[in-house]
């Protein structure tokens, strides 16, 4: 198993975490701990869509793009990190309590970003 | 030893009975309510959730506790309606069991169930009926087209195999109703209406949907729209507001105003803006209606709402970007996306409370809020 693959199993782990991926902003999935009804490529293609539309739309704004999106929905919450060569997506149940989550998502996603830079 | 075990754990439960009436909190609920758990109470852990909610309503670990015990409760009645159903088929236990899924939200099960029943007694419109309840519960939520018109297409094949099936007939006017086919939906809600004179719901949409015609769309284009907008047209006739909306409404807008001048007042808020459909209001430092931070605002709200609609967790309500520009704060509701861009060191958690304060308020006053 990878390093990445353990960080984001490490991530699973987390409660109230349904799912956790690395994606590139093209669309290219790295790798992923999906749970239930969330499948690889459309969890890959709507991370892919919601990164460069942002981005675009940012263009107007300021040079750069983002560093972290939090997205609360009805029924689950995403969070999209920036891990320079790629994106950190994590999928949520509705309850879950940000403050202690996002801690755990900044810790490996600077993780995530090291593991990326190391050769394999 | 078991009678030891039996005394020392009702031993506890008294301890916690009286621990939750005398310093009542949704922990010490959420205690007792483990160890009824525990002794396979479901009936009575469901009524203490019940309880702790009237006290704590908005407490996640109570609602989560009467999740679990309505699934728990709602399984062993599945698991009843399975066997007797394995024993001598029935089209009214197909419909209690789907009734039974639908309450639990499980959609692909109620569908399954449904098209089991369907196949064996395909006379029956009682399946056809709960499939239609559940794509409009759906549909209502999330307002993807495909559950309209799949809502429809069952409700029509209910009426097709019981043209008096009135609860058919009154589903299919309101959702056509809502979603602008008023031809249509005249033709259900006159029979309602014939059939329930002093229903007053019924006659103002009858009425309503006369006078505002047809918008001479398909179907399918008026389910498509309201997927690409996010809103119904027609909000329900007991929650509506009449009479008002935002061009004509000056007091509405004010208040608007006013909330908005609040926001840009909070620490570290350098622009705020409200947005409903093409028009925007803004406060802090942003010069005109061109400035990019609307046009930034609006983009990223749709895309979200477009990304948490397709990975299906619902319909997006709020949202923070965060960059070496700052926080962008997003509220999304309907038509209406109400922006803030702060600095990082902003309270953030306030800031989207009170954008979420503004748009709910707007939409009461303005009458929006259709969904």
């Amino acid at each position: 198993m990878n390093a990445i693959q353990e960080l984001l199993d490490e991530l699973r782990e987390v409660a109230g975490v349904s799912g956790a991926a690395v994606v590139t902003s093209d669309g290219i999935m790295v790798s992923s701990v999906l749970k239930g009804r969330f499948r690889d490529e459309v969890v890959a293609g709507l991370a892919s869509f919601l990164i460069t539309t942002t981005k675009r739309a940012m263009g107007a704004q300021t040079d750069h793009g983002f560093s972290r999106f939090i997205m609360h929905a009805t029924h689950g919450k995403v969070v999209l990190v920036d891990i320079q060569a790629a994106f950190l997506v994590v999928i949520t149940d509705q309850f879950v309590e940000m403050e202690p989550l996002l801690g755990e998502v900044d810790e490996i996603g600077r993780r995530l970003a090291r593991a990326a830079k190391l050769p394999s | 030893m078991k009678l030891i075990q039996k005394l020392k754990i009702w031993k506890e439960l008294k301890r916690l009975e009286t621990k939750a009436r005398e310093t009542p909190s949704p922990s010490t609920f959420v205690d007792l309510g483990q160890v009824y758990i525990n002794l396979g109470m479901h009936e009575r852990t469901l009524q203490l959730a019940e309880e702790g909610l009237a006290l704590f309503p908005h407490s996640d670990e109570l609602r989560k506790l009467r999740k679990f015990a309505k699934k728990t409760q709602l399984n062993n009645r599945i698991k009843d309606l399975r066997s007797r159903l394995s024993k001598s088929p029935h089209p009214k236990l197909y419909r209690e069991l789907a009734a039974l899924y639908l309450e639990l939200g499980d959609f692909d099960a109620v569908h399954g169930t449904c098209e089991e029943c369907i196949r064996r007694f395909p006379d029956d419109d009682g399946a056809f009926l709960v499939l239609a309840k559940g794509r409009l519960t759906n549909f209502y939520r999330d307002l993807i087209a495909q559950d309209g018109l799949e809502a429809v297409r069952c409700l029509n094949e209910v009426i097709r195999l019981d043209a008096a099936n009135l609860k058919a007939h009154r589903l299919l006017g309101e959702v056509l109703y809502r979603a602008g086919a008023m031809e249509q939906a005249r033709y259900h809600l006159e029979i309602i209406r014939d059939a329930a004179p002093g229903d007053s719901e019924i006659a103002e949409m009858c009425e309503r949907s006369a006078s505002m015609g047809s918008s001479g769309k398909e179907l399918e284009t008026l389910f498509m729209d309201i997927e690409e907008k996010g809103v119904l047209p027609n909000a329900p006739i007991a929650r509506g507001v009449t009479g008002k909306n935002l061009a004509t409404n000056e007091e509405g807008i004010g208040s608007i105003r006013d909330a908005l001048a609040h926001l840009a007042e909070i620490d570290g808020v350098r622009k705020a803006a409200y947005i409903k459909g093409s028009k925007a209001l803004v406060k802090g430092e942003i010069r005109d209606g061109r400035d990019p931070f609307l046009r930034v605002s609006r983009v990223v709200a749709k895309a979200a709402q477009r990304t948490s609609r397709r990975m299906d967790i619902g319909n997006f309500s709020k949202g923070v970007v965060e960059g070496d520009y700052g926080h962008i704060c997003i509220c999304n509701y309907g038509e209406v996306v109400a922006s803030v861009l702060c600095d990082a060191n902003s309270d953030v958690e306030y800031v989207l409370a009170e954008l979420q304060e503004l748009v709910a308020g707007s939409l009461y006053l303005t009458g929006a809020g259709s969904e």
